[in-house]
């Protein structure tokens, strides 16, 4: 399941949501292999903050807190799953 | 087992799956902390004692699985495998029941003693999951007992089956099988570990299926030399072997048939109930409109068509309210500056220049507030993500990467964030790419420009006409960007795989919270930057002295007319209008003071001035130069910041190109059209 859905967000920007719906997936199950997935150096977790001390103190924190994307990208340069 | 044997029992489980609620309910006021020895992991024991007999409890680190790869994770599995408690009980989150069986597989497979507390029955309940509680005990062969820890449900009859480990150890649970080709692997190295390994005979699959796994801590104890050897070469054979059978990686394969086992155990044993899931079934149909390939872009397009017709159609009356103030509140001001024989230049200072420049801006607060409102409605429904997921999918059709648009979303409320948002992209590409096509995204400073033409010169499509402008924005981003990839960064964009947070129904302090502050910046800019550029601008409108104010002999007036010729071809070769252009660069907002300034204010006749000097073509023209062109001071800073001289010279040289020529593009070519 993991390599089909490896396949599957290698295709196309996608969503947990999206994804726990077509593999009949539990979203959190779905987290755990996205997890395993990052310690495979296959996704990268997203991080917001910016700064390698993060958001506190930052001036612009309000305005980027109001977009709190979060998720995971596909690594480049990674065929063997 | 002796009846008056002290037991202990470790208690494993998932962070958040309510295992501390356990212990504390198990152990109440009857605990210690201290730590893991070596680390400083937080170690907690308690004790309970049931039916006169005592049993230790010992709180092992939240953990979702027994691999090597965190602290936690190690410090948990050598309690486990070298302490060997009498029992461990899996606290299981029900309503997250398959990734925290994950750990639980993890402990069956080690040769635990498990017992389940599947804990937030209630929340599994709410959420519309019923456990078929007899079918999940046989499937798995552990005892299962349902609680609500932080009701303290259960938890009785969870020290009782604790208890009975006094009686009867629990059974060890039923093996997962992982097919026949790791299987047939697996059994060949659990043979090897048992030869190399005498004293690792009892968990010896379990020490076989993490070194197939290739965990490093498994991996580390080969280092030693004779038996070791023969494990190496059998583990190197299997290994091999099945990655040439199954085409991919063994870890991966072993990872992913236990997700599969665990998919049909919860399959097994669960149900949907009809009533909850209609309820999740709306909000899946919602995102299946406004996440959909067909209609998801349309909705995000109709959402902003209405959110400006609303910032019009709302604001108008009130923003006439507020012009109508200043214009009463120049004219005051001057009366009562003359009765009191004030200079000529105060009542000018006063009334023209900060009352003017100042005024024309704040005119646009109501429709500046409303747009805000609109915006964190969008954000605290969960849309906003739903949208930037949308924007994504269309940006990587055109090969963009998906990240980038982040901090062009940002971009809609300023570029100077936006900008330093480029910096959550990792490849250095991406960033300069992003920074140099976000300032073409419409900072809501850019709105006053929009908001003063549209009202003179399209009053029937105001929010017709300030949409297309924000599309605009959002289409030359994307072209540019395109170009500038094939020019300077040729490279293949990453798919994203992102997480929507629920719908909810956005709360009415949160929302008042998240526009007051937003509405604040922008007053507080008017009251600071703009009022003192309001007032440079009234010097050289006035200066040398005695000169008429702002014509065209003035200090401003002449400057302005140095550049005036470059914009005749896009129909506004006026001075004034190479001016507000030109303060723009200090700030957006300052388009419009600058012209407020010159002509008076909103009130003092600036619209019409505008209403004789443009026509809907040259205006339009304008409006776009003023999306465009040269970012202002503080986007340079932070594109300098950000990136280096070279990049922040093509930012503002593309930038001016681009505005003057669709300017000239818009009047030239329109007016061969109309």
């Amino acid at each position: 399941m993991i390599r089909r859905i490896l396949a599957e967000i290698r295709a196309g920007t996608t969503t947990v949501q999206e994804l726990s719906r077509k593999f009949g997936v539990e979203e959190s199950a779905l987290q755990g292999m996205l997890k395993f997935m990052v310690h495979k150096g296959l996704v990268r977790e997203l991080h917001p903050e910016c700064r390698p001390k993060g958001c506190k103190g930052c001036r612009n924190q309000r305005e980027c807190q109001d977009w709190p994307i979060t998720g995971y990208e596909v690594t480049r340069g990674q065929d063997q799953a | 087992m002796s009846a008056k044997r002290k037991i202990e029992v470790a208690l494993a489980g998932n962070p958040n799956s309510g295992k501390t609620s356990i212990f504390n309910a198990l152990t109440r006021a009857k605990q210690s902390v201290g730590n893991w020895p070596g680390v400083t992991v937080e170690r907690k024991e308690g004790r309970f004692v049931f039916e006169g007999h005592e049993t230790k409890v010992v709180d092992l680190p939240g953990t979702y699985a027994l691999d090597a790869y965190t602290l936690d994770e190690r410090v948990a599995r050598d309690y486990l495998t070298c302490e060997k408690p009498d029992a461990v009980v899996a606290v299981v989150d029900a309503s997250n029941l398959e990734r925290n069986l994950y750990l639980v597989a993890q402990l069956l497979e080690l040769g635990a003693p498990v017992i389940i507390a599947l804990n937030m029955m209630d929340v599994a309940r709410s959420r519309g999951l019923e456990i078929d509680i007899d079918r999940l005990e046989k499937v798995l062969g552990v005892k299962v007992v349902p609680t609500v820890a932080s009701k303290g449900v259960g938890i009785e009859r969870l020290q009782q089956v604790v208890h009975d480990i006094h009686r009867d150890a629990p059974p060890p649970g039923l093996p997962i099988s992982y097919g026949d080709d790791i299987e047939g692997g697996l059994a060949q190295l659990t043979e090897a570990v048992r030869a190399a390994w005498p004293d690792r005979t009892e968990g010896a699959r379990w020490w076989a299926l993490k070194l197939l796994e290739g965990d490093s801590d498994a991996l580390a104890l080969l280092a030693g030399d004779g038996a070791e050897n023969a494990l190496r070469e059998v583990l190197d054979k299997v290994r091999t072997g099945l990655e040439k059978h199954i085409g991919a990686d063994v870890e991966t394969a072993v990872v992913e048939r236990r997700y599969g086992f665990l998919n049909g155990v919860v399959r097994e044993c669960t149900r949907r109930l009809p009533g909850v899931a209609g309820r999740l079934a709306t909000s899946e149909n919602i995102d299946w409109v406004v996440t959909s390939r067909w209609f998801g872009i349309p909705v995000f397009l109709l959402l902003m068509w209405g959110t400006f017709q609303l910032v019009f159609t709302a604001g108008a009356p009130l923003a006439d309210i507020v012009d109508t103030f200043f214009g009463w509140l120049g004219g005051a001001t001057g009366s009562v500056l003359s009765a009191a024989r004030a200079p000529d230049w105060l009542v000018s200072l006063l009334t023209e220049g900060l009352i003017g420049g100042v005024g024309s801006v704040l005119v646009f607060v109501p429709n500046i507030v409303i747009l805000f409102l609109v915006i964190s409605l969008l954000e605290e429904s969960g849309y906003m993500a739903r949208a930037a997921f949308v924007m994504d999918r269309f940006m990587h059709l055109l090969g963009l990467h998906g990240k980038s648009f982040i901090p062009m979303i940002i971009g809609f409320g300023c570029n100077v964030p936006a900008i330093m948002a480029t910096r959550t992209l990792e490849s250095r590409k991406d960033r300069m790419l992003t920074v140099l096509v976000n300032p073409l995204m419409s900072c809501s400073a850019r709105l006053p420009v929009y908001i003063l033409f549209t009202g003179v010169f399209f009053t029937r499509q105001r929010g017709l006409v300030v949409f297309t402008l924000y599309l605009l924005g959002i289409v030359l981003a994307v072209l540019v960007a395109r170009l500038f990839k094939r020019v300077f960064f040729k490279q293949e964009v990453a798919p994203l795989i992102m997480e929507l947070p629920p719908y909810h129904l956005p709360t009415f302090r949160s929302v008042l919270t998240h526009m007051w502050e937003r509405a604040w910046l922008f007053v507080r800019k008017a009251g600071t930057v703009i009022a003192l550029a309001s007032v440079l601008i009234w010097l050289l409108a006035s200066l040398p002295w005695g000169v008429e104010y702002a014509s065209e002999s003035s200090i401003i007036g002449r400057l302005g007319g140095l550049v005036a010729p470059i914009l005749k071809p896009a129909g506004f070769g006026y001075w004034w209008a190479a001016v507000s252009l030109a303060a723009g660069v200090v700030a957006k907002e300052l388009v419009v003071a600058t012209l407020g300034a010159i002509h008076g204010g909103v009130a003092g006749g600036l619209n019409q001035v505008l209403s004789r000097s443009f026509t809907p073509l040259s205006a339009y023209g304008f409006m776009v130069m003023s999306l465009v062109y040269i970012p202002c001071v503080a986007s340079v800073a932070a594109i300098w910041r950000e990136t280096n001289w070279r990049w922040t010279a093509l930012a503002v040289g593309h930038t001016i190109v681009l505005g003057w020529l669709l300017a000239v593009l818009i009047y030239q070519v329109g007016g061969l059209l109309t």
